[in-house]
């Protein structure tokens, strides 16, 4: 009797957000599906026989380097962020009182501002007529302004800004946990700073890095602001192509189909993630 | 050494929010440095921009209901694996978050499609961006309460009901009280979350309403002066008076 009035409850505490989750997660990747099964083309009309043109569509050259560019945007934020969040999450854990407080919240407040004002402080530091371009030309070191926006340097400079915070914290997040006896014991069995990093640190913080990795490089796949604010047209990621292809060609199918894929994807980065961890964890 | 390290790296992620608040003081439409002068006539203009007053607005209301339903369905949906014992708890919680993995322009997209195929009159209307904001901002509510009612003792609840209070009682006067900081900080964010979101808006603005996000990205598309600087200098100083807020209300609520 009792265990039947728990089950009863605990469903009435999950209605509400079960019914959020339904409506606005379940049913619009139920109706992505649907819409993706539907004859493509500029304009569709959405009806028809069930078809599979829309994904045969994906396999055109145009598609293959746009998730291709996508997917070496996404790498390269992992990369960069992996690289220089290690710096900034080991300062953060090693630092106590009032400077610990101030990094926490210099490195936090970035998330605190829209990505949209972030991608355009991003236009006016490396636009045409952007600082940096005028303080070289200022310095003599070039003639006219050199493009520097629309490419996907660029695109990736702006996304490990964006993103830089979140894989600190995930590795700052392991760190602290980590008892500081270990790196003690390593540096009084006379290891270098160096050694004791690489054999005992890095390897015990890898868990935090991975997820972290993981985190940057979905959100970087999905991210839509910054490459259509830096990217421009030159530098069409799937994000973009699905926004240009829902609102301007028409072609709701394809825009399902590529959302879908894109989704996939994503799925198939964090079944690598999970296998790495567990092989991580048995050696 | 390790500061002289990192020094660099803060200013890289404060370079971009550094160089619009700098933008927004520009006496002219070119950013120079050093500035000749600073003027305030972009915050002045900013408010003959009507559309982009009415995005402040907009977005504001569009936060505000997006953090209560967040609030309303996320606080229980938080109690219920971390107090009851059923089975898929896990993988529940693991669902739970999914929103936020999920490109926002991908689910607005499945949204819009949902909507035109299921309830054609919502198209058009205020109800999607609601929906759509209430949606992102709820993983974050239920992580960030679950992690508070982790924290407190349950024993405390089985004390009050032992005691014979009922279980609504017992939430309202023993657990809530219990979680309210993590709760008021979670608010909070809900709020920042909402306000500063922009793919999930795109597919849900219209000529009269928009988000100021989507707002101050048209703007830029269309003109090229520190006006939207204006806009988002402001945003920044609100955001900051928030979190200071919310930082405060969670210290004077501590036992």
């Amino acid at each position: 009797m009792h265990m039947r009035r728990n089950t009863f409850s605990t469903s009435l505490l999950l209605l509400p957000s079960g019914a959020i989750y339904a409506a606005l997660l379940l049913a619009p990747v139920v109706l992505l599906l649907r819409t993706s099964l539907l004859p493509e083309g500029p304009g569709a009309p959405l009806e028809g026989a069930l078809s599979l043109s829309s994904y045969a569509a994906l396999a055109d050259h145009y598609y293959v380097t746009i998730f291709a560019r996508t997917l070496r945007i996404a790498a390269l934020t992992t990369l960069f962020c992996l690289v220089l969040g290690y710096p900034l999450a080991l300062s953060v854990s090693r630092s106590r009182g009032t400077w610990r407080g101030l990094q926490l919240l210099l490195l936090v407040s970035p998330l605190f501002v829209s990505v949209v004002v972030r991608a355009y402080g991003w236009v006016l530091l490396l636009g045409n007529r952007g600082l940096v371009n005028a303080a070289l030309l200022s310095l003599g070191v070039i003639d006219a302004p050199i493009r520097l926006l629309h490419s996907e340097t660029a695109v990736v400079l702006a996304l490990v800004e964006a993103l830089l915070p979140f894989m600190a914290i995930s590795i700052l997040a392991v760190l602290d946990r980590l008892a500081p006896e270990l790196e003690e014991a390593a540096r009084g069995l006379g290891a270098s700073r160096l050694e004791t990093f690489r054999h005992v640190t890095l390897p015990l913080s890898l868990p935090g890095a991975l997820s972290g990795a993981l985190l940057v490089f979905m959100v970087s796949m999905g991210s839509y602001a910054t490459p259509a604010l830096i990217g421009g047209a030159r530098i069409r990621v799937v994000v973009t192509e699905i926004y240009t292809q829902a609102t301007a060609v028409f072609n709701w199918p394809l825009a399902a189909s590529l959302s879908l894929a894109l989704l996939a994807l994503a799925l198939a980065v964090a079944q690598l993630a999970r296998k790495l961890e567990a092989r991580g964890l048995e050696s | 050494m390790m500061q002289a390290l990192v020094a660099p790296l803060y200013g890289f992620l404060l370079a971009a929010p550094l160089i619009v608040v700098y933008y927004s003081f520009s006496p002219g439409v070119v950013l120079e440095f050093p500035p000749k002068e600073l003027t305030l006539r972009w915050y002045a203009n900013l408010f003959e921009q009507q559309r982009l007053v009415q995005a402040i607005g907009v977005s504001a209301f569009v936060a505000t209901f997006a953090t209560v339903v967040a609030l309303i369905a996320g606080v229980p949906a938080a109690y219920a694996p971390t107090r009851g014992r059923f089975v898929g708890r896990r993988a529940l919680a693991a669902l739970f978050l999914t929103p936020l993995v999920l490109p926002g322009l991908v689910l607005a997209l499945g949204l819009l499609m949902a909507m035109s195929t299921l309830a054609p009159g919502l198209v058009g209307t205020v109800w999607p961006l609601l929906g759509a904001h209430g949606l992102i901002t709820l993983p974050w509510v239920i992580r960030a309460v679950s992690a508070s009612l982790e924290t407190t003792d349950p024993h405390l609840e089985d004390a009050a009901r032992g005691l014979g209070a009922a279980p609504l009682a017992t939430f309202f006067l023993v657990t809530l009280p219990a979680i309210r900081p993590g709760v008021t900080a979670t608010a909070a964010f809900a709020f920042i979350v909402s306000f500063g979101n922009f793919a999930l808006s795109m597919f849900f603005t219209s000529g009269t309403v928009t988000t100021l996000p989507v707002a101050i990205f048209e703007y830029i598309d269309q003109f090229q002066d520190p006006t939207v600087a204006a806009a988002s200098t402001l945003v920044i100083v609100g955001t900051a008076a928030l979190v200071g807020l919310a930082a405060r209300l969670r210290k004077t609520e501590l036992p």
